[in-house]
């Protein structure tokens, strides 16, 4: 995949791993895996990415006797992958249209 | 490997980042190996399952901001390099030397050139206020239009001083910043203080418009007539002597003494004066003695002065005795309508021009200053110069006439004696129709030696770097000895000797 589709896509994957409840870093690399590949810098790169941006929020919490990052969503987060859904809306039509000219001249 | 392993090997390759940074990502790295352990992995499963430590360390090299750039890692240099480093190390090492050499030189001078031109700024203002105290002082003296011309030039070099020091401080200030820079340390913010550069300026202008118009206002009124800016007032006194000597001894500091041929037969000496410099002029046993009284202090010696005072001693023409002039500056002019017994002079700097003959010795010396002696005759003739020429022609000698000048050239024409010894350190030697009875002795380190037209039953000559060159006037034996200089003498068995020896320069006599 394109280097800067995939670092566009990645940013609202990682957010929409942790939409629903907290999680951490092993955790979002397993939930993304049947989907997009992802690599530890890489997912450490996107982290500190959206904790920059305020996407998300970070804690750290006991387990199992030692330390573990939680990361969890913000509301701006929620708002990006709403922004990301409807733009694919878009990219969905223009993709349409991109087919059907395609089609046309076969 | 072991989770420590690991993250020892990460730690060592992010070095380059900040601290902060590498904590994170190794706490980041730690978190995710345990996560992969608690999975069900083993240690060395985890760590192998997080990657690669290399393809990790460039991953985070190249995932981070613009904005946090890591330095270079250093790349090992592969074999034929260091075998090329090595091998042209001579070519390398020494151009690289030789440019550091170079940089130096060029920095160091950038300070001298600083340094000259604070140096400049101290001498304008020291002298300009030292100018101004002494103007200042002067204007309550008998030559106040001096002391104000004085006062205009002190304040206009103050009032230059001050561009004078905004522009060295600048500089400095500037270089310094420069040499943080190549150093690589942080520029310090220099204060610059915008509003008080104007005043200064204001006030330099002003300082410079007013002394420069003092200077001429004062110059003007002078008529533009720079002796008349002389502080000293001397008035000339006559001291007339009415009895009978034979002897002359005259000893003063600064005066030119000249001895003139009187019109009557009546004896007068004429001598500047001041109050605190006098002249006692008597005849004691026979003498006839002038000896100055000098009573100045050393601020009496501030002052703008222009040429020497005088004494002239004007006599009878004809025959006296001894002659003994001791002074320190000032020149000494014997003419040719006197003789005496026997002439001494001892001068510091000064030149002597003594066209009158002794019937005994003629010892003339003096440390800087020329000695010219015209159509004179002496018993023997002694002259010794420290830093001037040496100029004799028509002398007659019936004895040794000697010559010593450290630096300076010497040029004798038509000179008879018995012998002739001329020393010297510095300077040429020109003879000219030289001829002594005895022996001829000329020793020098650097000059050259010219005879022509001499000759001496024995000829000596010893020089370092000097070429002897001229044409003799009988024949000699010749004992050239030199170390690189090249030598042509004619080969003749009958003759006196001549014997020169030089270390580097050239022997070329012929004979008659």
């Amino acid at each position: 995949m394109d280097v800067q589709l995939k670092r566009g896509l990645l940013d609202v994957c990682v957010l929409a791993a942790i939409k629903n409840e907290d999680s951490y870093g092993y955790k979002i690399i397993k939930d993304m895996k049947p989907y997009i590949a992802l690599s530890e810098s890489t997912l450490y790169t996107v982290l500190k990415r959206l904790e920059m941006g305020k996407l998300l929020t970070v804690r750290t919490a006991e387990h199992g006797g030692r330390l573990r990052k939680y990361y969890r969503i913000t509301d701006e987060g929620r708002q990006r992958i709403e922004d990301f859904k409807s733009e694919w809306n878009e990219m969905i039509s223009i993709y349409q249209f991109i087919s059907k000219e395609g089609d046309n001249h076969d | 490997m072991t989770k420590l392993q690991f993250l020892l090997l990460l730690h060592e390759k992010l070095a380059h980042l900040p601290p902060d940074d590498v904590e994170e990502h190794l706490n980041f790295y730690s978190e995710m190996i345990e996560d992969r352990m608690e999975e069900g992995l083993s240690e060395e499963e985890a760590v192998a399952a997080v990657g690669d430590v290399d393809e990790i360390a460039a991953q985070i090299a190249e995932n981070l901001p613009p904005s946090d750039k890591p330095a270079k890692q250093p790349r090992r240099l592969k074999a034929w390099e260091i075998v090329l480093l090595a091998v042209g190390s001579p070519v390398w090492v020494s151009l690289l030397v030789a440019a550091a050499a170079v940089a130096a030189a060029l920095y160091v001078s950038l300070w001298a050139v600083i340094v000259s031109l604070w140096a400049v700024f101290g001498s304008l203002v020291g002298g300009g206020f030292c100018g101004v105290a002494v103007g200042v002082g002067w204007l309550l003296s008998p030559t106040p239009l001096t002391g104000f011309a004085l006062l205009g030039a002190g304040l206009a070099c103050v009032g230059l001083s001050i561009p004078f020091f905004l522009g060295c401080r600048a500089a400095t200030v500037g270089t310094l910043r420069l040499t943080r820079r190549l150093l690589r340390r942080p520029a310090t913010a220099w204060d610059k203080p915008h509003k008080r550069v104007k005043t200064w300026c204001i006030a330099a202008a002003v300082l410079c418009l007013v002394g420069v118009g003092a200077f001429l206002g004062s110059m003007t009124a002078m008529g533009w007539n720079f002796t008349r800016l002389s502080t000293e007032k001397y008035e000339t006194n006559d001291h007339r002597i009415t009895e009978d000597f034979k002897a002359i001894s005259i000893t003063t500091n600064t005066a030119d003494i000249q001895l003139v041929p009187a019109e009557d037969e009546t004896v007068s000496v004429r001598c500047c004066e001041s109050s605190k410099l006098k002249h006692t002029v008597s005849v004691e046993n026979g003498t006839l003695c002038i000896a100055v009284a000098d009573t100045r202090k050393w601020y009496d010696y501030i002052g703008i002065h222009f040429g020497t005072p005088k004494i002239t001693v004007s006599l009878p023409q004809g025959d006296y005795g001894a002659l003994s002039i001791t002074t320190d500056t000032g020149a000494i002019t014997l003419p040719k309508a006197f003789a005496f017994q026997s002439i001494r002079t001892k001068g510091s700097t000064g030149n002597v021009t003594v066209l009158a003959s002794a019937v005994e010795e003629m010892r003339i010396r003096t440390k800087t200053g020329n000695i010219c002696l015209d159509g004179v005759s002496a018993d023997s003739l002694d002259l010794s110069v420290s830093t001037g020429k040496v100029t004799a022609s028509h002398v007659t000698c019936n004895g040794a006439v000697t010559i010593g000048v450290s630096t300076g050239k010497t040029h004798l024409a038509n000179v008879r004696c018995q012998s002739l010894a001329s020393g010297g350190s510095t300077g040429n030697l020109r003879l000219t129709d030289v001829i002594a009875a005895a022996d001829l002795t000329i020793e020098r380190t650097t000059g050259d030696v010219v005879l022509d037209g001499c000759d001496a039953a024995e000829i000596t000559v010893i020089t370092d770097t000097g070429d002897v060159s001229g044409t003799l006037l009988s024949d000699k034996v010749f004992l050239v000895s030199t170390d690189t200089g090249r030598v042509d003498v004619p080969k003749s068995i009958s003759g006196g000797r001549c014997e020169i020896s030089t270390d580097t320069g050239d022997v070329r006599l012929q004979t008659r």
